[in-house]
């Protein structure tokens, strides 16, 4: 092949692997045709909560969506009284097509109906009334379909029959035709509707949105780097991380001057010449322990409370953790409380944690026996066993993503981070988790 | 039978209601304002549509034609007959697509197509003649869920639906009163349609008119008269009858009129007169109203021949006459006509 033709096929096979990435970004044209398969199925059958939740999964394909599905989603809509997306479907499916039966449709709907925006609080949430249904069954359906949404979250976004309404302690009349929303904010809902004139009592909801446990195992890396510098032990009762029967007075020593002849192992007989420079005794150590050389496996219990009801739901939460260090024969118990927030299918935590670090390793922290001589210095520091404890509080959090539902419950995956510190080192580590957390009780729109 | 003139009889200056589309305009019916005309279009062939005019005074807009959901604007086979409105403006009419089970739809004139008024969830199988009463409270049809056709009644408010009258005969053609309070219906058993009246309190019913033949088609006029056709002196004419309540003697009103497709006695919405046309060549450039109990009669000309299918409505006080005819001796299609009746009734 010559240089040119080579050159040209080249070019083509560039352009359309960048023309085909771009696509592949912009729009999943295999899902779409799918899932357009799949409503106009729902459809014949007239399974309309089906096709929302296809049409749902549709539109995030990023597609251009044929006129003839924007159709079967503006009557699954008007099947399910969603007055104001029917509307906006047959807009959509007239900038596809634009036809006279769609065009009347939307004439209809403006003919008959008005948008409203009713505001409200979900925690207090009043009924949405109307003193006499209309005859149309489609104006009755969009009624029925706004009294769930307000039921559901307080407010209601969308499109009513004309006609006049009453939500809380608002009276208020829809007419037709008008662009704009008419908003409609009402106030703290009270429990006696006849009691106009009264102060309005605290929240139609309870207190607690929802309540449940929290379980989670998963695996993770845990780190401790030893103290940069050394620890002086100042005082008897110095806390010593090494204590138990193999521990007697101070293991290590530092030198700030290092003259052999003068230096002494605490250990041994301290030197009495006069001038001498003595060492000072540090507290035992433990060396580093490698992020990443510990792996870890980790058991988390509690529970969380959802307190509000406003998106994003937020709440608290409160657990027990439990992680085994491999390699080392540590063990970390930690009790975490902080705050929750669960935006979606999202959830994260954030807040202050204590815990206790305990177990046993090999090797201490490298001055423990610096500046000795080397006569003096303790053979043990690279190997000696350490058994002990630490204990110190810190702050921890996650990210996690719930995935699956089971039935009040969600399974979860979890991403989190925790840190401590007792009196001399950090204790810190990371993994990730595999779990239930409550489900958060929504209104699906 | 005699006639008392009231004034001079004139020569009816009718508005035709343009329809697109080709067959027999029947059955029109007005909405209770007035402002809305719905009648059927029949080919005689494969389909019968329904149409839907905007009336102002006898300026009558051309029609609109009722699709069926899902079925396009060209959609064949269609069956879209029966209106009844409600005082809403909404017409519910029976509909069929292509030989299917006929269901019940509504539709209101500028607001979009017409759609499904009950489901097949709440009702299944054949449901046919909507009838209403005066404030749109009660809807009353004909099901066929048992087997038989059935009345059957919803409540507008409540949309609960409950049979009131079941037999093994079939029920048709039911109708309100203007309170709700009892509804005329007939039975068809032993080969003879027969009328009956039922309490919706009690639901007791009571015979209205029978005997040899049918009686079809009744509806309330004022003083709780009830009309309806019998063809019981011939069989193979019809005559307008009246009773001044159930079980009371029945009267011929007339005789030998032309029975119209589908509609029931054309009686005006104060229940006072009757609209009517009749089978006699020589009498039939004209429709007449008659007082429902019959001490009265007004001829009204048109230059149209074949007359048939009236209807009396009233806009903003004044009555209004929609009748079908054909233009000419000969021509092909009935046309529909709207007359002003101010001054004559």
């Amino acid at each position: 092949m010559s240089r040119t033709p080579k050159t040209l096929l080249l070019a083509l096979l560039v352009t359309a692997s960048t023309f085909n990435a771009g696509s592949a970004w912009a729009c999943d044209s295999a899902e779409q045709l799918r899932l357009s398969d799949e409503i106009q199925g729902l459809a014949q059958k007239n399974a309309w909560p089906g096709v929302e939740r296809k049409y749902g999964d549709i539109l995030k394909t990023k597609c251009d969506i044929a006129s003839s599905i924007q159709l079967i989603a503006a009557d699954s809509a008007l099947n399910l009284g969603k007055t104001f997306e029917r509307w906006e479907r047959l807009a959509a499916a007239n900038a596809v097509e634009s036809t006279p039966e769609v065009a009347e449709a939307m004439a209809g709907i403006e003919a008959a109906y008005g948008r409203v925006h009713v505001r409200g609080d979900p925690r207090r949430r009043a009924p949405l009334l109307r003193d006499t249904m209309p005859f149309a069954p489609d104006q009755r359906k969009s009624i029925e379909w706004a009294q769930t949404v307000v039921e559901g979250t307080g407010s209601f976004k969308g499109m009513l029959p004309v006609g006049e309404y009453k939500v809380a302690d608002k009276t208020f009349t829809v007419t037709a035709g008008a662009e704009d929303f008419m908003v409609v904010q009402i106030g703290k809902a009270s429990k006696n509707p006849d009691a106009a004139t009264r102060e309005p009592r605290d929240g139609d909801q309870p207190l607690i949105n929802w309540i449940g446990p929290v379980a989670m195992v998963g695996a993770g890396f845990f780190g401790s780097a030893a103290p940069g510098s050394p620890i002086i032990k100042t005082k008897a009762t110095d806390d010593e991380l090494i204590t138990g029967p193999s521990a007697k007075g101070a293991i290590g020593v530092v030198c700030p001057n290092i003259d052999n002849t003068n230096t002494t192992d605490p250990d041994r007989v301290r030197s009495s010449e006069p001038g001498a420079e003595a060492c000072l005794p540090t507290i035992r150590q433990p060396g580093s322990v490698g992020m990443f050389q510990t792996p870890n496996i980790d058991i988390t219990l509690g529970g969380e409370i959802g307190l509000t009801y406003r998106k994003p739901e937020m709440g608290v939460v409160a657990t027990v953790g439990y992680r085994r260090m491999f390699g080392n024969s540590l063990n970390q118990i930690t009790v975490f409380g902080g705050w929750m927030v669960r935006p979606g299918d999202f959830r994260f935590t954030l807040g202050p944690t204590w815990g206790v670090v305990v177990g046993g390793g090999t090797g201490y922290a490298d001055w423990v026996d610096e500046g000795q001589g080397s006569e003096y210095r303790d053979t043990r520091q690279k190997t000696a066993q350490y058994v002990g404890y630490g204990m110190g509080g810190g702050l921890a959090g996650s990210a996690g993503w719930a995935l699956l539902d089971f039935g009040s419950l969600q399974g979860i995956v979890d991403l989190h981070g925790h840190w401590m510190r007792d009196n001399h080192r950090n204790y810190q580590g990371f993994g990730l988790r595999l779990g239930i957390v409550p489900k958060v009780k929504r209104f699906e729109e | 039978m005699t006639f008392l003139l009231a004034g001079l009889a004139s020569t009816a200056l009718g508005g035709e209601v343009r329809f697109t589309g080709e067959g027999h305009a029947q059955n029109p019916t007005w909405s209770q304002d007035g402002r809305h005309l719905a009648f059927e279009v029949n080919n005689y062939s494969d389909r019968t549509d329904l149409h839907v005019s905007t009336v102002a005074g006898d300026i009558a807009q051309d029609a609109k034609k009722v699709n069926l959901p899902g079925s396009g604007p060209f959609g064949g086979g269609q069956v879209l007959v029966n209106p009844a409105w409600h005082p809403d403006g909404i017409t519910v009419f029976e509909g069929s697509n292509a030989g299917g089970q006929f269901r019940l739809y509504f539709f209101a004139p500028g607001q979009g197509g017409a759609n499904e008024m009950i489901t097949t969830a709440e009702v299944p199988g054949d449901i046919t003649f909507p009838a209403l009463n005066r404030d749109g409270s009660l809807m009353a049809f004909v099901a066929d869920r048992t087997g038989n056709g059935d009345i059957n009644v919803r409540d507008s408010n409540t949309t609960k639906i409950e049979i009131k009258k079941e037999s093994e005969s079939p029920e048709m053609f039911p109708q309100f009163a203007d309170d709700g309070s009892k509804i005329l219906f007939t039975r068809k058993q032993n080969n003879s349609e027969d009328v009956f009246e039922l309490s919706m309190a009690s639901g007791q019913e009571s015979p209205v008119a029978g005997g040899a033949h049918d009686q079809t088609r009744p509806v309330y006029a004022s003083g709780g008269r009830v009309l309806f056709f019998d063809n019981s002196r011939v069989s193979s004419e019809w005559d307008l009858a009246t009773v001044a309540g159930p079980g009371a003697t029945k009267k011929i009103l007339a005789k030998n009129v032309r029975l119209p497709a589908r509609s029931r006695p054309a009686v005006s919405p104060d229940g006072k007169w009757v609209a009517l046309t009749y089978e006699d060549p020589t009498m039939s450039s004209a429709v007449y109203l008659m007082a429902t109990d019959g001490s009265n009669t007004v001829k009204i000309d048109t230059a149209y021949t074949a007359c048939g299918e009236p209807a009396v409505g009233f806009q903003n006080g004044k009555p209004y006459l929609a009748y079908t005819a054909l233009p000419q001796s000969g021509a092909d299609f009935r046309k529909l006509f709207v007359t002003d009746l101010a001054g004559k009734i």
